[in-house]
C-alpha cells in the first residue's frame, strides 16, 4: 500500500465517522462508558489490593505475657514464633517499656499515671509480633493458646483488627466480582453498538463499496476505511474517558479524604500522574482492539456479496 | 487478446445463461454484441470483467486465464478494463470530477497525476465545462459520458459497455456511439452489448449475435440481425 493510498484510507475513515453523526456519536458515547467502568475498576483494584497491603502490615498480635513469667520461658517462646512461616518481627516489650509508652501517649495519660505508684504499674510485658502474611494469623494464634505455654501467656489481642482485615477482604472480592462483570457487559455492548454502526455505514454506502470495487479497488482498500472507523470510536473514546477519569480524581478524591484517609488526594493524583501513558495507553489500546474486531466482523459478512 | 473457449454459465438457481461459447477478439476492434433481453449479453459482459466466474472453459485476456484468477488478483485485472454500466454506477453525492478521480484514487494514482489526466478525459467526452457539477443535475446523455469518462480512467486497453446508449434519445445515443469510435481509433478495443438496431446498422463493424446462451452470428461489417 503506498502513502498516497494510506492517505486516502483515513480521510475515508474521517469521513465516514463525520457523516454518521449521531451514530458514531452513540458508539462514542458507550465507548466511553466502557472505557470508564474498566479503568475504574481497574484503579479501584490496585486501591484495594494497596490498602489490604497496608491493612495487613498493620495487622499483629500482642502475645501478654503474665507477670511471674521466667525470661528463659519468654525468650524461648518469643524464638517459636520468629521461626514460623509469614511473621515478620517479633518484639520484647516489658512491663516498663508499655508504662512510659502509655505515660507518653497523651497530657491526660501522664495525668492519670502520675496519681499511681510507681510500683503499681498496671500493664503487662508482652511480645508484639508483626506479620507479613495475615493468613498465617491463625497459626501464630494457635501456637499462643497451646497449653504449653499456659504458664507464661495470658492472653493473645487479635481479633478486633482481623474483623477490619476480613471485611477489607470480602470488600476486594466484591469490586473485583461487580468490576469484572460490569466490565464484560459493557465491554458485549459496545461491540454490539459499534459493530452495527459499521454495518450501517458499510449498508449505507453499499452502493459506493461495490463501484470501488468494480473500478479496481483491492479489498483492503474497501476494508481498510471500515476499520480504521472502528478504531477511531475506540481512540475518540479513550480520550473523552482519560479526561473524566482525570478530573474527577482531581475533583472527587480530596472529598474522598476526608472520609477515607488512606487515600489522600496527593498519593491517588501522584498514582495517576505517573502512570499516566500507561493508563490511556492502555484505554486506546482497549478501544482500538474493541473497535476494529467489532468492524472486522461486521465487513467480513458484506465484503464477499461485492 | 481476448479468447472464450467452450465457456459455460450456470448460475447457482439452474439458470443456464451461456453454453459453450467460443469467441476471439484482436486488439483494437469494434465489436457490438446483439441480441435479446435475456439473452446472455450482460453474462458475457461481466465474466469479461471478472464479476462472475465461468463454470466450465477458459476465458484468456491479456494472456492471463481470468477464469482461474486468484480473487487478490482481480482488482489489478480491473483496472487495466474500462466498464461502462447499464446503470452507470456513479457515485450521486459527488462531482463530475470527483467521479472520475475516484477511479483513480482507489488505484492509488497520484494527486498530481490524477489532476492532470481527468481534465483530459471529460475533455475527450465532451464535459470540460461540467467538471463541478453532480451527476443529477446533468441529462441522460451527460450521465452516460461521465461514465465512459471514469471507464476511461485508468487509460484501459479494452473499454466494455453495456447499453451504453439504453434510454437516449437517437441523436444524443449517436453522439455517445462518436464518443466510442474516437476512443477506438485511439487504440482501445471496445466491446458494446446493445439492442439498439439503427446503430448498429450504421455502425458497420463487427456483430457478435448472442441467443439462448449461444454465439448465433458472428460477422465483420455487419449490420443488426436478430
Amino acid at each position: 500500500m503506498t502513502l498516497v493510498g494510506i492517505k486516502r484510507i483515513f480521510k475515508m475513515g474521517f469521513r465516514n465517522f463525520w457523516r454518521n453523526g449521531w451514530l458514531s456519536l452513540a458508539a462514542v458515547f458507550v465507548m466511553v462508558i466502557t472505557l470508564f467502568i474498566l479503568s475504574l475498576f481497574v484503579i479501584l483494584n490496585i486501591g484495594v489490593n494497596e490498602t489490604v497491603k497496608e491493612i495487613s502490615s498493620k495487622i499483629d498480635l500482642s502475645v501478654h505475657l503474665k507477670d511471674n513469667a521466667p525470661q528463659e520461658q519468654v525468650d524461648g517462646f518469643k524464638n517459636t514464633i520468629q521461626k514460623e512461616e509469614g511473621v515478620e518481627s517479633v518484639t520484647y516489650k516489658s512491663k516498663e517499656q508499655a508504662w512510659n509508652e502509655f505515660r507518653n501517649l497523651s497530657d491526660k495519660n501522664k495525668e492519670i499515671t502520675s496519681q499511681l505508684e510507681p510500683g503499681d504499674n498496671p500493664l503487662w510485658a508482652s511480645l508484639e509480633v508483626k506479620l507479613k502474611d495475615p493468613n498465617k494469623l491463625q497459626k501464630i494464634v494457635e501456637i499462643a493458646e497451646n497449653d504449653q505455654y499456659k504458664p507464661i501467656v495470658d492472653k493473645v489481642n487479635y481479633r478486633e483488627k482481623q474483623n477490619i482485615f476480613e471485611t477489607l477482604v470480602k470488600f476486594t472480592n466484591f469490586i473485583k466480582k461487580a468490576g469484572l462483570t460490569l466490565t464484560i457487559i459493557f465491554v458485549a455492548i459496545s461491540f454490539l453498538i459499534i459493530f452495527n454502526t459499521i454495518r450501517i455505514t458499510i449498508y449505507s454506502r453499499r452502493e459506493e463499496v461495490e463501484i470501488m470495487k468494480l473500478v479496481g479497488a483491492t479489498n483492503w482498500y474497501v476494508r481498510l476505511p471500515f476499520l480504521f472507523e472502528g478504531a477511531l470510536y475506540g481512540i475518540i473514546g479513550a480520550v473523552i474517558c482519560f479526561i473524566i477519569i482525570f478530573l474527577s480524581v482531581y475533583f472527587v478524591s480530596p472529598m474522598m479524604a476526608k472520609y477515607w484517609t488512606i487515600i489522600s488526594q496527593n498519593q491517588s493524583l501522584d498514582y495517576l500522574k505517573q502512570r499516566l501513558f500507561l493508563i490511556i495507553g492502555l484505554e486506546i489500546l482497549t478501544g482500538i482492539v474493541i473497535g476494529t474486531i467489532s468492524s472486522t466482523i461486521a465487513i467480513r459478512k458484506h465484503l464477499k456479496r461485492v | 487478446m481476448i479468447q472464450f473457449s467452450k465457456v459455460d454459465k450456470i448460475y447457482q438457481n439452474g439458470t443456464v445463461a451461456l453454453k459453450n461459447v467460443n469467441l476471439k477478439i484482436g486488439s483494437k476492434e469494434f465489436i457490438c454484441i446483439v441480441g435479446p433481453s435475456g439473452a446472455g449479453k450482460t453474462t458475457l459482459i461481466r465474466l469479461l470483467i471478472a464479476e462472475e466466474r465461468p463454470t466450465n472453459g477458459q476465458i484468456v485476456v491479456g494472456g492471463i486465464n481470468i477464469a482461474r484468477m486468484p480473487m487478490r488478483k482481480i482488482p489489478y485485472y480491473r483496472r487495466k478494463l474500462g466498464v461502462v454500466f447499464q446503470d452507470f454506477k456513479l457515485l450521486p453525492k459527488v462531482t463530475v470530477y470527483e467521479n472520475v478521480a475516484f477511479a483513480m484514487e482507489v488505484s492509488g494514482e497520484h494527486g498530481r497525476d490524477i489532476k492532470r489526466v481527468v481534465p483530459k478525459i471529460l475533455n475527450l467526452v465532451g464535459l470540460a465545462e461540467k467538471q463541478e457539477v453532480f451527476p443529477e443535475e446533468l441529462s441522460g446523455g451527460e450521465v452516460q459520458r461521465v461514465a465512459i469518462a471514469r471507464a476511461l480512467a485508468h487509460q484501459p486497453k479494452i473499454l466494455v459497455a453495456d447499453e451504453p446508449t439504453g434510454n437516449l434519445d437517437p441523436k444524443t445515443a449517436w453522439g455517445i456511439i462518436q464518443i466510442l469510435l474516437k476512443i477506438n481509433e485511439l487504440g482501445t478495443t471496445v466491446i458494446m452489448a446493445t439492442h439498439n438496431r439503427e446503430i448498429v446498422n450504421k455502425l458497420q463493424q463487427r456483430v457478435i449475435a448472442v441467443e439462448k446462451g449461444a454465439i448465433s452470428y458472428d460477422r465483420e461489417e455487419a449490420g443488426y440481425v436478430i
